[in-house]
């Protein structure tokens, strides 16, 4: 588990208990201090996919590895199996305008890192994936927009949800 | 201020500084409802300089294996009355909620169970949907330009279970095998669970050489509500020609799990030989 990880396991811990109890131990003013520990999840979305500025007739794609895929990271008890699956538009939109988005590419890693793991392809299939003996995963996310070549200029926007079953 | 308050508060500063992202922390990651109180809480915290809007949903589902071993979410829309459900009688207050940054929130898990309600386990899944701030979309601000960005949702599924009266569980070991492939030991076994309880402990397996050593080994979380056939691997070596002992055990003990609502069974263990030729 990362150092946020554990920080945040901590502070929750104590936040969480709320039970802290302190008893009087005889003259000195010594306390005792306890806690209940409840070991945390952590699903997150920590880079949105972007593309930047595309043009019209264009395709463009944005590999796993680039720095505008997106990232997903998981954490949680070391070396569990958890199932995912992956909810993903088919276009982009603009208004009532749209912009085709596919095929998708992923790529699945205990570390950040687009080195040492496996490449997936992102799906409402659940799939499977097991946490680090650190108890972390990373989920790289890219894609390929194809505007065709009367897209009206604007913001472009979808949303890709992850879904995780811990 | 007083120590007790000021630790939690620098921890979730100094973790706040450090997960910037989109999604919530959630603790704890399995629900236990004792009967006598019907109730539980889940704790929800947003440590994103963004607030995090959050939806909270039951449905009844519990892990199975699939042809492949892998363990996965069985789903059943509609359970029938055979089914240990409680997704439908166990509900989340708020449903709806705002966590905003740096702070934290409590979900209230209320169950409302049939008057004739059998003794024993009942099982849902709680899913927290959680949806931050907007990603900006890089590129130069002109509006002849066509600009794409995709924002990021995330949905956390957790087990939630109601135990009424008295509840016990164990699990039965059968048919273990493995076979070392390329540089790993893969293991498979069928796991199947005794009592009227979901069997939660570690499944450790190792292989052992003639002389004792530990050659290769894996633990993992396990839950095991009606039956597994999971595989596992485990890195392994060289290994020289000759027998070899393939160990598996399944003890009830989580280091991740209040004591509490561990429900203890005495450790199961299974050993088969291993022929590398």
């Amino acid at each position: 588990m990362n150092t946020a990880s554990k920080l945040t396991l901590a502070a929750l811990a104590l936040v969480v208990a709320g039970a802290t109890t302190a008893q009087a131990q005889g003259v000195n003013g010594s306390i005792t201090a306890t806690a209940s520990v409840q070991a945390p999840i952590t699903v997150s979305g920590t880079r949105g996919l972007d593309f930047g500025n595309v043009f019209p007739g264009i395709s463009k794609t944005i590999a796993v590895g680039d720095p505008g895929a997106g990232l997903f990271s998981v954490t949680g008890q070391a070396s569990t199996q958890i199932t995912y699956a992956f909810t993903l538009p088919g276009n982009l939109t603009f208004g009532l305008n749209n912009l085709p988005i596919s095929p998708w590419t992923g790529y699945v890693n205990t570390t950040n890192s687009t080195s040492g793991g496996s490449t997936f392809p992102p799906s409402a299939v659940a799939a499977n994936a097991t946490l680090s003996g650190s108890g972390a995963l990373f989920f790289f996310v890219g894609a390929t927009v194809s505007p065709p070549n009367n897209l009206p200029a604007g913001s472009y926007t979808g949303t890709v949800t992850l879904t995780v079953s811990y | 201020m007083s120590r007790g308050l000021l630790v939690p508060l620098v921890l979730l500063t100094v973790a706040a500084a450090t997960l910037a992202a989109q999604g919530v922390v959630i603790a704890p990651h399995a629900v236990y409802i004792d009967a006598r109180v019907r109730s539980a809480s889940v704790l929800l915290y947003n440590p994103n300089p963004e607030p995090a809007e959050v939806t909270i949903s039951t449905f009844f589902g519990y892990p199975v294996t699939d042809s492949l071993g892998r363990i996965v979410l069985r789903t059943v829309d509609r359970p029938d009355s055979t089914a240990p459900s409680a997704a439908g009688w166990i509900q989340a207050f708020p449903r709806r909620l705002t966590v905003v940054p740096l702070e934290r929130q409590t979900i209230r898990l209320l169950a409302t169970p049939p008057p004739s309600l059998p003794d024993g386990e009942y099982w849902a899944r709680l899913v927290i949907a959680a949806k931050g701030g907007q990603v900006p979309i890089t590129g130069v601000t002109d509006t002849a330009k066509v600009k794409v960005g995709l924002t990021l949702e995330v949905r956390t599924i957790i087990g939630m279970a109601y135990r009424k009266g008295a509840v016990h569980t164990g699990v039965a070991i059968s048919r273990l095998r493995g076979a070392v492939v390329g540089d790993s030991l893969e293991v498979w076994s069928r796991i199947e669970r005794q009592g009227n309880a979901a069997y939660v402990g570690t499944i450790h397996g190792s292989l052992v050489d003639s002389a004792g050593r530990v050659r290769a080994e894996f633990r993992a979380p396990i839950g095991v509500y009606y039956m597994l056939e999971p595989r596992y691997a485990a890195a392994v070596g060289a290994l020289a020609p000759g027998r070899y002992w393939l160990k598996l055990e399944l003890t009830t003990e989580r280091e991740d799990l209040a004591p509490e609502v561990i429900l203890p069974s005495a450790a199961v263990r299974d050993s088969v030989e291993l022929r590398i030729p």
